[in-house]
């Protein structure tokens, strides 16, 4: 619930402060709020299989945010930033529809 | 369980794992004031926040929220396309060009040949001519101008810069003859009976003067009794013509005109 509340709070300030992005963060963003996401339905999976843990969702969330701001930023060095990125979307995007597979079958049965 | 109540499916006979799932869902909804719980929240918030600041950020931008290497990457492109206009411009302007300049040479050839075609055809005499120049009528009561002061009259003349000449009404061309006959003197074939006329176009100063100088074709002619008279005009008209030959050969001439005459010269 208070997950709940503070993705919505977090919706809200965002519309409302309208903020700039700094520009070494601009990159970084975008794979990282993906990475997030994929946080956020592994959690949930979690949830539905009965095996969530405050720990591990602030930790995985955390983990996941760094170490795909960190590939990109290694890419970015490397001269295959793009690739890279395309590369981690690809990936996180792959566990976001397995996870959502399995959100399902517990929600739908099917 | 009080999270199955409401939930139309009384025949399963155990606990299904959709229901579990359900009760799951519905107990971690519950809001507890544990710290997981709260940064869990936070960590929500700060999702949310970060997802509308990208949407709009991606919505608002078009170069702004490139990467670094793919601004580079896109400049490279635009300076690549710009070059290879650029190049494309200069080969179309070049094509161009060459064809204005073409056509240029073209007119040119034209008008040069143009103007060679009218200098052969009036060479040639095959078209009347008009210009300035002299008109000397020569009276000889006694028949006494033979050939030989008629090609003086000519000679001197084309020395002066006469472009050309008839002689009582024949054009002369380079394959004209002039030559003596029982009956007097012929031009091609044509007698030449006094009076006669001859007509060359030229500079009209040169050629009177040509005409009248002491001791030339005026004395010789006056000498053989016959008169002369030099009128210089601003326009002398030639409009004897001869026909243009074919094919190298000379046409025969037409009505079968005695022209024995003229092969001897």
């Amino acid at each position: 619930m208070i997950a709940v509340l503070g993705l919505v709070v977090g919706v809200v300030l965002g519309l409302v402060l309208q903020p700039t992005v700094p520009v070494f963060v601009q990159p970084y963003l975008p794979i990282a709020v993906v990475a997030a996401l994929d946080a956020v339905f592994g959690g949930l999976r979690a949830v539905l299989d009965g095996v969530f843990d405050d720990r591990v969702f602030v930790v995985s969330f955390l983990s996941n945010v760094v170490v795909a701001a960190l590939v990109v930023y290694l890419g970015d060095q490397l001269g295959v930033g793009s690739q890279l990125s395309t590369g981690v979307v690809v990936v996180l995007g792959i566990r976001i529809f397995s996870n959502a597979a399995a959100i399902r079958r517990h929600l739908f049965g099917a | 369980m009080s999270a199955s109540d409401g939930l139309p499916d009384p025949a399963v006979p155990a606990p299904s794992p959709r229901r579990t799932a359900l009760a799951r869902l519905r107990s971690a909804l519950r809001p507890r004031g544990s710290r997981g719980q709260v940064l869990a929240g936070v960590l929500c918030a700060a999702l949310g926040f970060a997802l509308v600041v990208q949407l709009q950020v991606t919505q608002e931008s078009g170069l702004d929220g490139l990467r670094e290497a793919d601004l580079v990457r896109t400049a490279d492109e635009l300076g690549d396309q710009r070059q290879r206009l650029a190049a494309e411009l200069s080969d179309l302007e070049e094509t161009r060009r060459g064809l204005e300049s073409e056509g240029d040479l073209r007119e040119e050839a034209l008008r040069s040949a143009e103007q060679r075609q009218e200098a052969l055809e009036l060479l040639a005499g095959t078209v009347p001519a008009v210009g300035p120049g002299v008109r000397v009528t020569v009276t000889d009561p006694s028949g006494g101008v033979g050939r030989v002061r008629l090609l003086s009259v000519i000679n001197e003349l084309r020395d002066a810069g006469a472009e050309v000449i008839s002689v009582g009404g024949v054009r002369l061309v380079a394959s004209s003859a002039v030559v003596d006959t029982a009956d007097g003197v012929q031009v091609d074939g044509e007698p030449v009976t006094s009076p006669f006329t001859v007509l060359a176009i030229g500079d009209p100063a040169r050629l009177s003067a040509t005409i009248d100088i002491p001791g030339g074709v005026l004395d010789l002619l006056e000498n053989q009794g016959a008169s002369v008279t030099v009128e210089p005009r601003e326009e002398i008209r030639v409009t004897a013509v001869v026909d243009a030959p074919s094919a190298g050969l000379l046409e025969a001439e037409p009505g079968g005109e005695p022209d024995a005459g003229a092969d001897d010269g």
